[in-house]
C-alpha cells in the first residue's frame, strides 16, 4: 500500500501537503499529523480551496500527534497504512520519528538536521552525528531514509552533486548562498520557526577548508554577491546543515554557507541577542514563571505562515561553484529563483516555505517509483541528482545555471 | 522624647538607599523595619548597612520582614505589629493604593516616590493623581494623617525646587522645564536604571505637558532639545510625560511645565526594537508549550537588575529645573539643580546615582515628618510644603542644590 504521512503543520508542511495532494496519483492517501490538529485542518481546507487535490477519491485527513512519542507515531503509520513519512516538523522530532519509521517500516524523509547548530556539541561539525547513528539500522531493515531534502539543505546538495558529475573534473570551492529579496511588510519577522531560525543564526559559523573546520563568530565574515534577477546583496557566513554533509560527500577545498541579511534585520537581531531574548535557557520572572525568552519571543513575533499574504519579491538560492574542467578554471552559479506572490497564488504560502516544502515531495515521488529506493539512510548528496532536478523543476522549482567564468 | 518607628517597603534600588539613609539618621526615628516580598533581600541589605557603618545609633533595631504589599490586611497587620507611625513606600508604583489604604486603616503617615500605576492602563487620564491618590485627600485630613506624595528626586526634589523659586526667586514664573540626564556609563549593552517594568512603560507613553495653560500631548520622542548642563556638558533631551507636571500644574500658577529626559541614540534604538517586536507589552501571551506569561516581565528577567549596575557605574547625573519668569518687573532665568556622582554613591552605600537621587529624598521627608517640620496632617504633593528645610537637609545628606543664574540660556530646538 502506498500512502504518505506528513508530520508538522507549519509553513513547510503546508506546502508539502499541497504538493503531495497535487500528485496523490503517485503518493496515495495523505495524512497530516501535528501537535495542533486545527492547523492540519486549515491546511486541508486550503488544499480544497486551491483545488490542489488531483484524485478526488484518495483520502486527505488530519490526526493529532505528539511526534516525540515513538509509539504514537508507529501506531499512526500502521493505521494509515503509510509506506513513507515526510517529517516537516521541528528539528527536535527527527530522532523519534526516525525510530518510529524503523519500527513501522516506512521510508523517512526530512528537511533539516536535528541539532540547533548553535549550542556546544550541536554545531556544524557534529550536525548529523545523531542521525547518522541510524545508518546501520536502516540498512539492516532495508529501509530508505533521506536526510536534508529541503532546499538548503537538499536542492543545494543536489546542485553540488550535479556540478561534480557533469561540470567539473575537480571542485575548488562551493559557496551555498541564500538570499530573500522579498518584503513581507512587517517591522521584523522570521521566515520560518523563530526558535529554529534564531538559534542557527546566533551560532558561530563553521566552514570546511583544506580538510578541516574553520570557526568564526556569526556575522563577522561577509561578502557581496550580484545575484541573478534579484541583484547585489551582502551575505554572511553562517553555520548550516549542508556544510557537514557536503564536506562528507563532495570533495572540495572550501565549502561554506552564506545567508543574506539586511541591515535592519541585523539591527533587531543584535538588540534581541545582546539583551538575552534569544536565549533558549529559562529565566524566572518576578511572579515566579520559568520560561525560555526565545519561546516568548516566538509567541510575540508574527507566525511565519501569516507572512505569505502580502509577501512580495523573490528568493534566490544556489551554489556558486568554482573548479577545473579540462585543465581550465571555471565558475558557475546553479540556482533557483522563487516568487513569493506566485507561491501564494498556488499554495497560499511564501517562497521560503515553498522552496523548502516542494523538494521532499519530489524525493518522495522518486522513492515511491523506486528511482531512489536506496534501502539505506542517505543524505541528498549521495543520490543521483539528475532525476531529482528534472522532477523538482517540473513541480515548481526550476534550476538555472549561470556560467560566471568559462 | 519618643521617636516614631518607621517601616520601609520595597527592597529595590530606591528602598535600599532609603534604608541606608534612615539608618544613618536613626536618631530621628525609633526602630526601622525593612519589608519586601523577599525577606532575604532585606536581610542582605541590612547586613550591608552594618558593614558600611551606616547605622548611627546601633542600640535601635533595624530588622527585616516579609510582606505582600498588594494585600491591605497584610500591610495593616505589619504596621500594627511593628508599631510604625511612618510608612515609606519604595515599592513598585503598582502597590501605592493598597499601602495607602493600609496607612489610613492603621493610622500611619505615608510617603512614596512615584504616582500610582495600573498595569492595564497606558496613557492614564490627566492629571494623573486625581484618579487614585487625590481621591483619598479627605480621608487623610479627617484622620489627621500626613501623606507626602512622590517625594523622590523627579518627582519630589524638582517640585521643591519649583516651590523654592516661587518663594525666593520670582514674583511670576512663566515656565518650568524639568531636565533629567544621566551622563553616566554602566558598561552594559542595555539596562534600565530603575525597575524595567516601570521605566519602559513610562517611556512608552505619549508625552503630556502643559504649555501656556493648556494640556498638550505628542508622541514619545517626537520633540527634542539640546541643553548645555553644568559640569556634564551638552545633552539631547526628549519631551516626556512625568508625574511632577500633573501636580505642579494644579498647585502652581505657571503656564508652561514640561519634563525632558536625556536618551542616547543607542538606548532609543534598543527601546524601539523591543517595542516594535511587542516585548514591552503588558498583556499575557501564550507560548507554543502553553505557558502564559507577560512579555515585559520576561524582558525584565533578562535585563540586568538595576541595583547590579552600581559597581561598574562611572560618571554623573544632573537633574534640575530651568525656570523662566520675572522678578519685580525684570526678566530672569535660573537653573536649579543637583549633580550626583555614581562612584561617590557606590562608595557610600553601593548604590548608583539614579537610586541614590530617588532614595535620599523620601528619607529626608521622613526625617522632616518625624521632626514635625512637615507633619502637616493631610495629603500633599511636595510643592505644597515649605521647601527650605527640605533643601537644607538634602544639602547635608548627599544631594546639594546649586543655582545657576543666567540672562538667557542656550536651548537648541532640535525639532
Amino acid at each position: 500500500m502506498q500512502n504518505i504521512v506528513i508530520i508538522g503543520a507549519g509553513g513547510v508542511a503546508g506546502v508539502t501537503a499541497h504538493k503531495c495532494a497535487q500528485y496523490n496519483d503517485v503518493l496515495g492517501d495523505i495524512c497530516i499529523a501535528s501537535r495542533t490538529q486545527d492547523k492540519c485542518d486549515s491546511i486541508i481546507d486550503s488544499i480544497h480551496a486551491k483545488k490542489n487535490k488531483k484524485i478526488p477519491d484518495k483520502k486527505l485527513f488530519s490526526v493529532r500527534l505528539d511526534a516525540t512519542e515513538v509509539e504514537s507515531t508507529v501506531r499512526l503509520i500502521k493505521e494509515s497504512e503509510a509506506s513513507l513519512v515526510i517529517n516537516a516538523g521541528s528539528p527536535w522530532i527527527n530522532l523519534p520519528v526516525m525510530e518510529a519509521c524503523l519500527q513501522a517500516i516506512a521510508a523517512y524523509i526530512d528537511t533539516s538536521v536535528c541539532v540547533d547548530l548553535c549550542s556546544e556539541g550541536q554545531q556544524a561539525p557534529n550536525a548529523y552525528d545523531l542521525q547518522w547513528e541510524f545508518r546501520e539500522k536502516f540498512r539492516n531493515a532495508n529501509l530508505t531514509g533521506i536526510l536534508g531534502a529541503g532546499f538548503d539543505p537538499g536542492m543545494v546538495s543536489s546542485y553540488a552533486a550535479y556540478a561534480r558529475n557533469h561540470i567539473f573534473d575537480r571542485i575548488i570551492s562551493i559557496d551555498v548562498m541564500d538570499v530573500n529579496a522579498g518584503d513581507h511588510g512587517k517591522k521584523w519577522a522570521t521566515n520560518f520557526d523563530p526558535e529554529t531560525n534564531m538559534l542557527e543564526i546566533q551560532g558561530d559559523s563553521f566552514y570546511w577548508e583544506q580538510g578541516g573546520w574553520k570557526r568564526v563568530p556569526c556575522h563577522t565574515r561577509w561578502k557581496e554577491f550580484d545575484f541573478p534577477v534579484v541583484g547585489e546583496f551582502r551575505v554572511y557566513s553562517m553555520a548550516h546543515d549542508e556544510i557537514r554533509s557536503l564536506a562528507e560527500f563532495i570533495e572540495a577545498d572550501r565549502i561554506e554557507f552564506w545567508m543574506g541579511f539586511s541591515d535592519n534585520y541585523l539591527k533587531y537581531f543584535n538588540v534581541l541577542r545582546d539583551i538575552g531574548m534569544l536565549s533558549p535557557d529559562p529565566v524566572r520572572t518576578d511572579n515566579g514563571i520559568e520560561v525560555s525568552p526565545l519561546k516568548v519571543l516566538k509567541a510575540v513575533l508574527p507566525d511565519p505562515v501569516t507572512l505569505a499574504l502580502g509577501s512580495k519579491g523573490k528568493t534566490c538560492i544556489g551554489d556558486l561553484i568554482k573548479g577545473k574542467k579540462d585543465g581550465q578554471e571555471k565558475e558557475v552559479f546553479i540556482y533557483n529563483i522563487c516568487d513569493h506572490e506566485k507561491c501564494f497564488a498556488e499554495v497560499g504560502s511564501q517562497a521560503i516555505s515553498y522552496t523548502a516544502g516542494v523538494p521532499p515531495v519530489a524525493a518522495a515521488m522518486l522513492v515511491m517509483n523506486s528511482t531512489w529506493d536506496t534501502k539505506r539512510l542517505v543524505n541528498m548528496e549521495e543520490l543521483d541528482p539528475d532525476p531529482f532536478l528534472n522532477l523538482v523543476g517540473k513541480i515548481g522549482l526550476p534550476t538555472e545555471i549561470l556560467e560566471i567564468r568559462q | 522624647m519618643m521617636r516614631p518607628n518607621i517601616m520601609v517597603i520595597g527592597a529595590g534600588g530606591v528602598g535600599t538607599v532609603a534604608v541606608h539613609k534612615c539608618a544613618q539618621n536613626n536618631d530621628c526615628f525609633g526602630d526601622i523595619c525593612f519589608a519586601s516580598r523577599t525577606r532575604a533581600k532585606c536581610e542582605k541589605i541590612i547586613e550591608d548597612v552594618y558593614r558600611k557603618s551606616n547605622i548611627k545609633d546601633t542600640s535601635k533595631r533595624l530588622y527585616a520582614k516579609q510582606i505582600d504589599a498588594e494585600n491591605v490586611s497584610d500591610v495593616v497587620a505589619l504596621i500594627k505589629d511593628t508599631d510604625a507611625s511612618i510608612v515609606l513606600n519604595a515599592g513598585s508604583p503598582f502597590v501605592n493604593m493598597p499601602i495607602m489604604d493600609a496607612c489610613l486603616e492603621a493610622g500611619a503617615a505615608y510617603i512614596d516616590t512615584a504616582v500610582h500605576e495600573d498595569t492595564d492602563v497606558i496613557n492614564a487620564e490627566y492629571p494623573w493623581y486625581a484618579e487614585f491618590e487625590w481621591k483619598r485627600k479627605n480621608r487623610f485630613k479627617d484622620r489627621k494623617l500626613t501623606a507626602i506624595l512622590s517625594v523622590g528626586f523627579d518627582p519630589g526634589v524638582v517640585n521643591a525646587y519649583s516651590a523654592y523659586a516661587q518663594k525666593h526667586e520670582f514674583s511670576k514664573i512663566h515656565s518650568i522645564d524639568i531636565m533629567d540626564v544621566n551622563a553616566g556609563d554602566h558598561g552594559r549593552f542595555f539596562a534600565t536604571n530603575f525597575d524595567p517594568e516601570t521605566n519602559l512603560r513610562e517611556i512608552l507613553e505619549d508625552a503630556g505637558y502643559m504649555e501656556n495653560g493648556d494640556w498638550k500631548t505628542c508622541k514619545r520622542h517626537s520633540r527634542s532639545i539640546t541643553f548645555e548642563f553644568p559640569e556634564i556638558g551638552k545633552h539631547k533631551l526628549y519631551l516626556m510625560g512625568h508625574e511632577e507636571i500633573h501636580s505642579l500644574s494644579v498647585n502652581l500658577d505657571v503656564g508652561t511645565i514640561r519634563f525632558w529626559m536625556g536618551f542616547s541614540d543607542h538606548y532609543l534604538n534598543c527601546f524601539n526594537v523591543l517595542h516594535q517586536i511587542g516585548l514591552l507589552n503588558h498583556k499575557t501571551v501564550r507560548t507554543a508549550e502553553g505557558i502564559d506569561v507577560v512579555p515585559l516581565k520576561v524582558l525584565k528577567a533578562c535585563l540586568p537588575d538595576p541595583t547590579s549596575l552600581a559597581s561598574d557605574y562611572s560618571g554623573k547625573t544632573c537633574i534640575g529645573n530651568l525656570i523662566r519668569g520675572e522678578n519685580k518687573g525684570v526678566e530672569k532665568e535660573i537653573f536649579i539643580y543637583n549633580i550626583c556622582d555614581h562612584e561617590t554613591c557606590f562608595e557610600e552605600m553601593e548604590a548608583q546615582a539614579i537610586s541614590f537621587t530617588a532614595g535620599v529624598p523620601p528619607a529626608a521627608a521622613a526625617i522632616l515628618l518625624a521632626r514635625g517640620d512637615w507633619d502637616v496632617k493631610k495629603m500633599v504633593n511636595v510643592e505644597e510644603l515649605d521647601p527650605d528645610p527640605f533643601i537644607a537637609l538634602l544639602d547635608t545628606m548627599g544631594l546639594p542644590t546649586q543655582i545657576k543664574y543666567a540672562e538667557k540660556s542656550e536651548i537648541e530646538k532640535d525639532k
